[in-house]
């Protein structure tokens, strides 16, 4: 994929759509990219997309409302965007979506002591930094996010425009072996490694605005009727956060990883998240955001479903529907 | 104040004559440099230490911290003061620009915190003077380092083949005095021997005065740029050494119960929202102006000080990649 035909691409969405506003990436002082709202022809010569990404941009789509707008979407983030349409937070006709490929995008927190050091590009499977006068040329493999490695849906779902370009294969199949040893373990192990885990937490809330099906305007951690937990950074109260987004995101999470990469503290929530969405595909053989029109998981009812409803009113043992 | 030359051999002994107290110093832990206790036996020879993620208001004003407990009919509302005694080794000069900060809110107005105010009293913070610049920081466009002594009470030089000390504390003073084998009266920083500085390559960022930044607090668009793509978390705020707003909250068991105040963040939803529903900062870009302008108009026109340190802190942690630098920039670049 080249710079110049994604902004040639961009343009010409822009122009023929007669956008508001495009949603995409620009370099920053730090050579890595960062999210961009375009909103001329000429300010779209400066958007970018490469490795170095690390937000899902579908995030910012909300804040949007009654606007038309554009958006660069690798496979995660258009299925982000399937899912928003389908519960209603965008219509299908305000957004025009430019497909990109995608390689996978770096986690800066395996930089270490990179960390803060200039991107300048990467191709070909590897990708370079300049520290001083000194410039180091890394495999991406050994970077990206572990989301990425695992991700089985690269290619955008949804687009109205499309840039050619390969984009990742082989998905890792870590992240799901990773759940599968975590949910063999006992449950006072996996239990003392969720606390762990939560024990790093800061409740900076940086993962749940990272996260494009986080939209509720209102989040239950902000409810002080009821108060479900309160604001202290401890164990039991970050436990009862990290789990009650995870029950909220089962099925309809994406595996972006952006939360992840956004989370200034390392903590491990795509196990969680892969959890959750692994047991939903295995009850209801349903993989979130890849049709139009389909129902999220959790929010029907379907005769084949594994479990009985139980609802108001019905005697127990008794099936809803029969 | 005074500049007292020591041997370096000489300044770890010298610093094991404050047995009540507890030493910190930043220690890396995976990812992080954590500000962790430490022994002062365990001191590394050079006093060379890595810049911690979290500053000095992680101990001086913690995240989370109880302020008093009640029982129904019988409020007892004795503040819960934190008595332990406290060394903090190896943070940098802007850390020090950061208590100063916090310092000018929490102890220089009306009411006082007795929360920060005892910690403080109980807390003996000694910098390093940095010898080079990180990937982000910007302390010398901000006048709040390398070599400043700020809010420490004593600052470290090195002088390669000893080291000086700065201090700005009778204790410290009292208790090195002995160890040193010069010993100088002074008035500030600029009278003292400091070995090696910093030098910087790029050009010093323009910082306006605070009535300037004041008059753009009407400018819309600019906030808007500014905040377009900030998320609204709190990575920057948590980790920022002079933000100190904060939340209190009850925590009732029964008919017994706890106040505690956290860390609250300008950037949240709920920050400034009334009872009656109504925000007057409802957007990101209301709350990214008060972010920036409490820290480059307010502080600075009541206190004097700037309210950032340079630290960089925020620019490594935010997730939208937004940097205060371009920041300063973009708000000194828009026409007044
Ligand atoms: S929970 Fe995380 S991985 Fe899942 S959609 Fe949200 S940001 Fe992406
Ligand atoms: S999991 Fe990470 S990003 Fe989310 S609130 Fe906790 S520390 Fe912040
Ligand atoms: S605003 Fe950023 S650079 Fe300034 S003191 Fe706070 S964290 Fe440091
Ligand atoms: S860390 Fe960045 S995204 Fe989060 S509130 Fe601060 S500026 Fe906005």
């Amino acid at each position: 994929m080249r710079t110049d035909d994604l902004i040639l691409k961009c343009q010409e969405a822009f122009r023929e759509k007669e956008l508001d506003l495009f949603l995409g990436f620009e370099r920053s002082s730090s050579g890595f990219l960062k999210p961009a709202v375009f909103t001329s022809l000429e300010s779209l010569e400066k958007i970018s997309w490469d490795p170095s990404a690390s937000l899902n941009l579908a995030t910012f789509i909300p804040r949007f409302k009654g606007k038309k707008v554009g958006i660069i979407a690798p496979g995660c983030v258009s299925r982000s965007l399937v899912i928003l349409i389908n519960e209603g937070q965008v219509s299908r006709d305000r957004l025009t979506v430019v497909g990109v490929p995608c390689q996978g995008l770096i986690e800066r927190k395996k930089l270490g002591d990179l960390k803060g050091v200039r991107f300048l590009d990467s191709q070909n499977g590897k990708f370079t930094l300049q520290r001083g006068g000194q410039i180091v040329e890394l495999p991406l493999e050994d970077y990206l996010s572990e989301s990425c490695l695992d991700c089985d849906h690269s290619g955008p779902v949804l687009y109205d425009y499309l840039i050619e370009g390969s984009s990742r294969k082989n998905p890792s199949g870590n992240l799901e072996k990773r759940v599968k040893a975590l949910v063999e373990l006992s449950p006072g192990k996996r239990l003392l490694y969720f606390k762990k885990e939560a024990e790093k937490c800061i409740r900076c809330y940086a993962c749940r605005q990272a996260c494009p099906m986080c939209y509720c305007e209102s989040c239950f951690v902000e409810s002080s009727e009821p108060r479900w937990l309160t604001a202290v950074p401890e164990v039991a109260d970050n436990l009862i956060w990290l789990l009650t987004r995870v029950y909220h995101l089962a099925g309809r999470c994406v595996q972006c990883g952006s939360c992840a990469r956004a989370c200034p503290e390392g903590v491990d929530l795509m196990s969680l998240l892969a959890w959750a969405n692994q047991s939903v595909s295995e009850l209801f053989q349903y993989q979130p955001g890849l049709e139009i029109g389909e129902k999220p998981a959790l929010g029907e009812y379907r005769l084949e479903d594994p479990d009985f409803f139980w609802g108001g009113g019905l005697t127990e043992g008794k099936k809803c529907c029969s | 104040m005074l500049f007292l030359k020591l041997a370096r051999k000489k300044l770890l002994e010298a610093l094991k004559e404050f047995p009540e107290y507890s030493f910190y110093t930043p220690k890396k832990e995976g990812e992080r440099v954590l500000l962790k206790e430490t022994s002062p036996d365990g001191l590394p020879e050079d006093l060379r230490f890595e810049r911690s993620t979290a500053s000095a208001k992680e101990l001086l004003f913690p995240q989370a911290e109880t302020m008093f407990y009640f029982l129904r009919y019988k409020p007892s509302q004795k503040p819960v003061l934190d008595e332990g005694k406290r060394l903090i080794l190896g943070l940098r000069p802007c850390d020090a620009h950061g208590i100063q900060a916090l310092e000018a809110n929490f102890l220089k107005v009306e009411p006082i915190d007795p929360y920060f105010k005892r910690r403080r009293e109980n807390t003996l913070l000694v910098t390093v003077a940095c010898l080079e610049f990180e990937d982000n920081c910007f302390c010398d466009s901000l006048g709040s380092g390398p070599d400043r002594l700020n809010g420490a009470d004593a600052i470290i030089y090195d002088l390669n083949d000893a080291v000086g000390v700065l201090s700005n504390n009778e204790i410290i003073s009292q208790r090195l005095k002995d160890y040193a084998f010069q010993i100088q009266e002074v008035r500030g920083e600029d009278e003292v021997e400091k070995g090696s500085l910093p030098q910087r390559t790029v050009e010093p960022l323009p910082i306006l005065s605070p009535e300037e930044y004041l008059s753009l607090i009407l400018e819309e668009k600019l906030w808007d740029k500014i905040s377009s793509t900030c998320l609204g978390c709190a990575s920057c705020t948590y980790l920022c050494p002079t933000c100190y707003c904060f939340d209190i909250q009850d925590i009732n068991y029964g008919p017994a119960g706890k106040r505690i105040r956290t860390y609250d963040s300008c950037m949240f939803n709920l920050y400034t929202l009334e009872a009656s529903g109504h925000n007057p900062r409802p957007t990101l870009k209301e709350r990214w102006r008060q972010r920036f302008l409490h820290k480059f108009s307010y502080i600075p026109y009541l206190h004097g000080i700037l309210g950032c340190t340079g630290c960089g802190r925020c620019i490594e942690v935010c997730p939208a990649g937004i940097d205060m630098r371009e920041v300063i920039k973009d708000v000194a670049k828009f026409p007044r």
